[in-house]
């Protein structure tokens, strides 16, 4: 922006505050023209002309400067040189004065002058000055009234930039204050978009676990139940037994009782009815549980009525080790998924730890298993170097990745989950990849954008910056994440890693 | 005469096991029969009705591998044969919507969260049952020594025996 | 499976040799012509046949059996079906040949007698004394006269038969006899709908307090009441479900589960017998004597089997003490009794208590019950005490089938088809007891194979027959008759197939066929035997 354009304009705008009337004082076209024919005749003035070429400097800032240079022919420019930027202040034409307030102040020059064309000037010294004011006292006046005119011009500039910077600045007051706005706007809606991202993790999660729980919990709880009420009366009758290791057979037996499919179970147990026809179906079904040699065990007690007692009694046996070897894996589960979820929201946060990366995503596998139960898991995970990281964050990104790869696969398909080492680069990398659709390349650079997602809005699960949440971490901890074609369709995203490198 | 049915569907187990046994005073009257998954089921669901027996009660866990017991019910709710059958799912988990799914499309009866009490297992059991009898059955003197004597008795004397 | 399959093809078969041998049944008096019995006797014979056999094999349900009885009645036998619409007497005179003596057709011979016609579809017969046949017969007999119209052929249709309009065969599903049972009906439905029947029974079970046997005692007796009133069939479903949560006390193998279970039915079989109401058979007894004129007021039906009852339910009581003491000392019942106060259940006890009132004092105002029936049918329906829908789930089906019992009695006596079956024994030898015990045996029998209505149906009309014959000879009253075949119907309960209360007793499974035997027996002979007592001793006092 030049200073001329809004002078102008604002000149014309708001004569009130400059006071000025429309016609300058004195006419410069006239001073031109009464110097210009004065030129060819007076030495003086010939002495005094003097010549610019385009580009040549008259006047350098916070040089002291000796000369007044009246334009006769030509522009010429002035330059303020700011701390990093040359502002062009101004542009003079002929009949404008150049130097005019150092050489009358002999003050350091404010503004560099330049020529923008040839320029035809006037230049005086003061000696010179004061010469052609005494030699020429019918023109000092017009040139008084001239420098007058030229100084009123610049007040009045000055006035009206005052005006115009404070219009400016309050704009812009008001501009920085919507800004602040947005930005506050903005971080609360990022802030809530996370937390809504980690609440739909941890309802995930929650409802996985409560799930995960409650069936070994509900088995365990039952198991004991029933244990409390059979093993007294047991006791009690095992005394009746000629053999009392048959009890402890039994009991065995009931321990490692294997599951068979259900549809052999079933006709196990219908043969068995129709040899025991006077046995309950309760009976059979323990039976047809029971493997054959077991089996052949038992049948001399089924067989005679009196033995009925004896034969309830080795059922029990058997179903006491059943429900004892389901208190045992109830309670193996469950310890071990306690054991799963403490390291899993272990959430150091203060420091990063050196960890095997694997062991987070077995944890994550096990502690989200209710959303693999459709899916089958490939694993292929060697040894690899550990990495200094946040136990907690990394496992917030393997469970984004594979809820993702889920959500994406409608919760049917393969799920490969790999990693690996780059030995020169120090580097270690895992890969989750899956069967589904796949991400489009038109939409790959923009899935790690915090914006974007897949899913609609109020969907089942998260509103789709866990992927953008998992790019910050894998960033904060110096590693990258990238997103690829998986061979033969569905996406991989393939994790880098800076390993600590202490082997 | 044709017998009537509970079956449970159940992948763990464990939580079978426990089931059956809570449920075993009701088995002399009514055999229980197990499935670990819905594909399991639908063979079970199969050789029932190709006895000539009816399935009075299914009982379902939801979480299962393959298709989801809200899956089974629903597909239950849909064939004529287990039409009548009354619905019971049991889980650990099921999300909001998921059982409202399931009560809009597969007509489930009651739901009940695990870990259970005995107790409550066999009342919704014997609710159950009662209900798919007096719905479903002439002769329901037989019933009473397992199910619910009131409401049983209350039929049988509006159930036009005058 | 394979169960399944030889009871079905059991059952088909079972159906088929039904269908045939009724056919046959129908069809065997069409083909053979039986001496002495009438042509519309024959007729009546086919349907009779072919109606026992499809209500002994269950070929067709038992009401629709009646309800094709009727059909065939209607149809065959009624003076607008097909066999009597346009039929008339043919006559001729007879030739007077000497004193006395007189010659006329052979063919309007019948052995000693000839049909004198007095109008176009009725004759009346004449013993004569035949002295010679050749191709004119020569009688001799003093009650001819030369314009005396006998019938010329003793074979005609017509001869001994005067058809009944078919109205009178449809009119047996409004008989008084089904108007009263109706109101039983009515009066049932309605105390189930307003809990009477439960609250009564706890009220009435209270005072026998928690011994085994007295609570057995107490069951029966109530059982017995309310089957007086209801039928006994609904009355056992209700009892069954006082009793067994009793019985759930004891375990599975104690016996007093048996008594509990058997009781029931027993008590409300034998209840069924005290009231004119409580059981079908009686209504068939009731409508046959009605034919002939006897009428048996509701009061002295219940004055002359009450102690019948009462004896048979002390015995069945004693014999099961005998036969399954029980072990447990004491057991805990939920007696709570809320009688229902709104005004519609207040109507029901007022109509109820005047209905039952007015049955036991016909003697006083002479009111027969079935008129008194309707009242309760028209008050509880008039006050919406009951609505369409009770009306609709009444047992129309029992009322079909007591109905065509009586309609096929009708006929049995009009056609002399009862006469003649009964005819055809020599009864003289018998003294008047065995009489009576043969026939009390013979409903007994039957009537634990088929139902007890229909044994009645079956058997009934024969007895009256005996009695209205004079074969039965001087003592035979055939009131008594009557009602020891009644109630010797009502006394089958030795098999689970005997009675429907049977079959629900054996449905919870607490019993065993014998157990049903060990007891019915008892009842089924001792019973015949204080029958018989009573109709010796007791019973002709009463009437």
């Amino acid at each position: 922006m030049t200073k001329k354009k809004p002078s102008v304009p604002i000149e014309d705008r708001k004569p009130n505050v400059i006071g000025a009337t429309a016609k300058p004082l004195y006419d410069k076209g006239t001073f031109i023209v009464t110097i210009k024919e004065m030129l060819p005749d007076s030495e003086l003035l010939g002495n005094l002309r003097k010549t610019f070429q385009k580009g040549d400097v008259l006047l350098r800032e916070n040089d002291h400067n000796k000369y007044l240079y009246i334009i006769l022919e030509g522009n010429v420019e002035q330059v303020k040189t700011g701390e990093d930027v040359n502002t062009v202040i101004g542009r003079h034409g002929p009949g404008d004065f150049i130097g005019l307030l150092s050489f009358q102040t002999g003050e350091a020059v404010f503004t560099t002058a330049r020529a923008s064309s040839e320029v035809l000037t006037l230049q005086f010294d003061h000696q010179s000055f004061e010469l052609f004011m005494s030699r020429y006292p019918q023109i000092s006046k017009t040139l008084q009234g001239l420098i007058f005119s030229n100084l009123a011009d610049r007040y009045r500039r000055v006035v009206v930039l005052h005006v115009e910077v404070a219009t400016l600045s309050k704009e812009l007051e008001t501009e920085r204050n919507q800004l602040k706005n947005t930005i506050k706007e903005l971080e609360r809606t990022r802030n809530a978009l996370i937390t809504q991202e980690k609440m739909a993790t941890l309802g995930e999660l929650t409802s996985g676990l409560a799930h995960e729980i409650n069936n070994p919990a509900s088995a365990l709880l039952r198991s004991v139940d029933y244990l409390i009420a059979t093993l007294p009366a047991m006791a009690e009758r095992a005394g009746a037994l000629p053999d009392t290791g048959l009890v402890k057979y039994f009991f065995k037996a009931g321990l490692e009782r294997d599951f068979s499919d259900t549809a052999l179970q079933r006709a196990k147990m219908k043969k068995l009815a129709g040899d025991y026809p006077d046995l309950g179906r309760t009976k059979v079904r323990v039976m047809a549980e029971m493997s054959d040699p077991v089996l052949e065990k038992l049948k001399p007690f089924a067989r005679d009525p009196k033995n009925q007692a004896l034969m309830q009694l080795l059922l029990d046996a058997y179903q006491s080790g059943v429900f004892m070897n389901g208190i045992r894996l109830s309670t193996q589960r469950i310890e071990y998924l306690v054991k799963s979820l403490k390291s899993y929201i272990r959430h150091s946060g203060k420091e990063a730890e050196e960890t095997d990366l694997r062991q987070g995503i077995k944890e994550t596998l096990l502690i989200i298993g209710n959303r693999l139960k459709d899916i089958k898991v490939e694993l292929d995970l060697p040894q690899i170097p550990s990495v200094n990281c946040f136990v907690g964050e990394m496992n917030q990104v393997w469970t984004n990745l594979i809820i993702n790869a889920c959500d994406a696969m409608e919760e049917k398909g393969k799920l490969f989950i790999s990693c690996g080492e780059n030995a020169e680069q120090k580097k270690v990398w895992v890969k989750i990849a899956d069967t589904g659709p796949g991400v489009p390349n038109r939409i790959k650079k923009r899935i790690f954008d915090s914006s974007f997602t897949t899913k609609t809005a109020g969907g089942d699960f998260g509103l789709g910056i866990g992927l953008a949440i998992s790019k910050s971490i894998i960033e904060k901890h110096h590693g990258t994440i990238e997103v690829k074609d998986h061979e033969g369709g569905g996406a991989e995203f393939v994790i880098t890693l800076p390993s600590t490198d202490d082997k | 005469m044709a017998e009537i049915y509970i079956i449970c569907v159940e992948d763990e187990p464990q939580v079978l096991d426990v089931i059956i046994r809570d449920l075993s005073a009701l088995e002399e009257v009514f055999p229980i029969e197990v499935a670990h998954s819905a594909d399991e089921a639908r063979v079970l669901i199969r050789e029932i009705r190709e006895d000539g027996n009816h399935i009075g009660l299914a009982l379902c866990d939801h979480v299962m591998p393959g298709d989801k017991g809200v899956d089974l019910m629903i597909e239950m709710q849909q064939d004529a044969f287990t039409e009548k059958t009354r619905k019971v799912l049991l889980t650990g988990q099921a999300g909001l919507e998921e059982t409202i799914e399931a009560i809009n499309n597969a007509r489930l009866n009651r739901y009940i969260a695990k870990p259970w009490t005995p107790e409550q297992l066999v009342k919704v059991a014997v609710d159950e049952l009662t209900t798919y009898v007096i719905e479903q059955e002439k002769d329901l003197l037989q019933y009473m020594g397992v199910l619910d004597q009131a409401r049983l008795q209350e039929a049988i004397r509006n159930k036009g025996y005058i | 499976m394979q169960f399944k399959k030889s009871t079905l093809t059991q059952h088909l078969s079972k159906k088929i040799t039904g269908f045939v041998l009724g056919l046959t049944g129908f069809c065997l008096p069409l083909v053979f012509t039986f001496s002495g019995l009438s042509f519309a006797g024959h007729l009546a014979l086919g349907i009779f046949l072919m109606a026992a056999v499809f209500w002994m094999f269950e070929t067709i349900p038992i009401y629709s059996t009646s309800m094709l009885v009727i059909f065939l009645q209607v149809l065959l036998l009624s003076q607008q079906g097909l066999m009597f619409s346009g039929a008339s007497l043919p006559v001729t005179q007879p030739l007077q040949t000497g004193e006395n003596q007189w010659l006329i057709p052979p063919e309007a011979l019948d052995e000693n007698t000839v049909y004198i016609a007095e109008g176009e579809k009725k004759s009346r017969s004449l013993e004569v004394k035949v002295l010679e046949v050749s191709d004119m017969a020569r009688v001799e007999t003093s009650q001819l006269s030369s314009d005396t119209q006998i019938v010329s052929e003793a074979r005609h249709r017509l001869v001994r038969y005067e058809p009944l309009g078919y109205a009178d065969f449809f009119g047996t599903l409004a008989s008084p006899i089904i108007i009263l049972f109706l109101g039983g009906f009515i009066l049932a439905r309605a105390s189930v709908k307003y809990n009477l029947d439960k609250n009564l029974t706890n009220v009435l079970l209270k005072p026998f307090g928690q011994k085994p046997m007295l609570i057995v005692l107490g069951l029966m007796m109530v059982t017995a009441v309310l089957s007086a009133f209801m039928s006994n069939t609904a009355t056992t479903a209700m009892m069954m479900t006082v009793a067994i949560p009793i019985a759930l006390q004891v375990s599975k193998e104690d016996k007093f589960r048996i008594v509990l279970a058997l009781c029931i039915p027993i008590a409300a079989n034998i209840g069924g017998m005290a009231t004119p109401i409580g059981t079908p058979p009686n209504a068939i007894v009731i409508a046959n004597l009605q034919q002939q004129g006897i009428h048996i007021a509701f009061g002295s039906w219940v004055a002359l089997m009450l102690p019948l009852a009462v004896g048979l339910l002390l015995l069945a009581w004693f014999t099961m003490r005998i036969l399954y003491p029980p072990t447990a000392k004491r057991f805990t019942m939920s007696l709570k009794s809320s009688f229902e106060k709104g005004p519609r259940a207040v109507i029901l006890y007022v109509v109820f208590g005047l209905t039952v009132l007015l049955w036991f004092t016909e003697a006083q105002h002479g009111v027969p019950s079935s008129m008194v029936a309707f009242l309760p049918i028209m008050a509880l329906t008039v006050t919406s005490v009951l609505k369409q829908d009770d009306i609709r789930a009444l047992p129309w089906e029992v009322l079909w089938l007591v109905a065509g019992g009586i309609s096929l009695g009708l006929s049995m006596e009009n056609t002399g088809l009862a006469m003649w079956l009964v005819s055809s024994i020599n009864w003289e030898m018998l003294p008047q007891l065995m009489l009576l015990l043969v026939f009390g045996v013979v409903a007994l029998m039957l009537s634990n194979f088929l139902s007890n209505t229909v044994t009645a149906t079956l058997i009934v009309p024969l007895a009256i027959s005996m009695g209205t014959s004079g074969i039965g000879g001087e003592g035979f009253n055939l009131v008594i008759t009557s009602l020891v075949v009644g109630s010797a119907c009502n006394m089958a309960m030795l098999l689970p197939i005997s009675t429907p209360p049977n079959a629900i007793a054996m449905s919870t499974g607490y019993i065993k066929t014998i157990d049903m035997v060990k007891v019915g027996i008892v009842i089924g002979l001792v019973g015949i035997v204080c029958a018989l007592v009573l109709s010796m001793l007791y019973w002709p006092i009463i009437l």
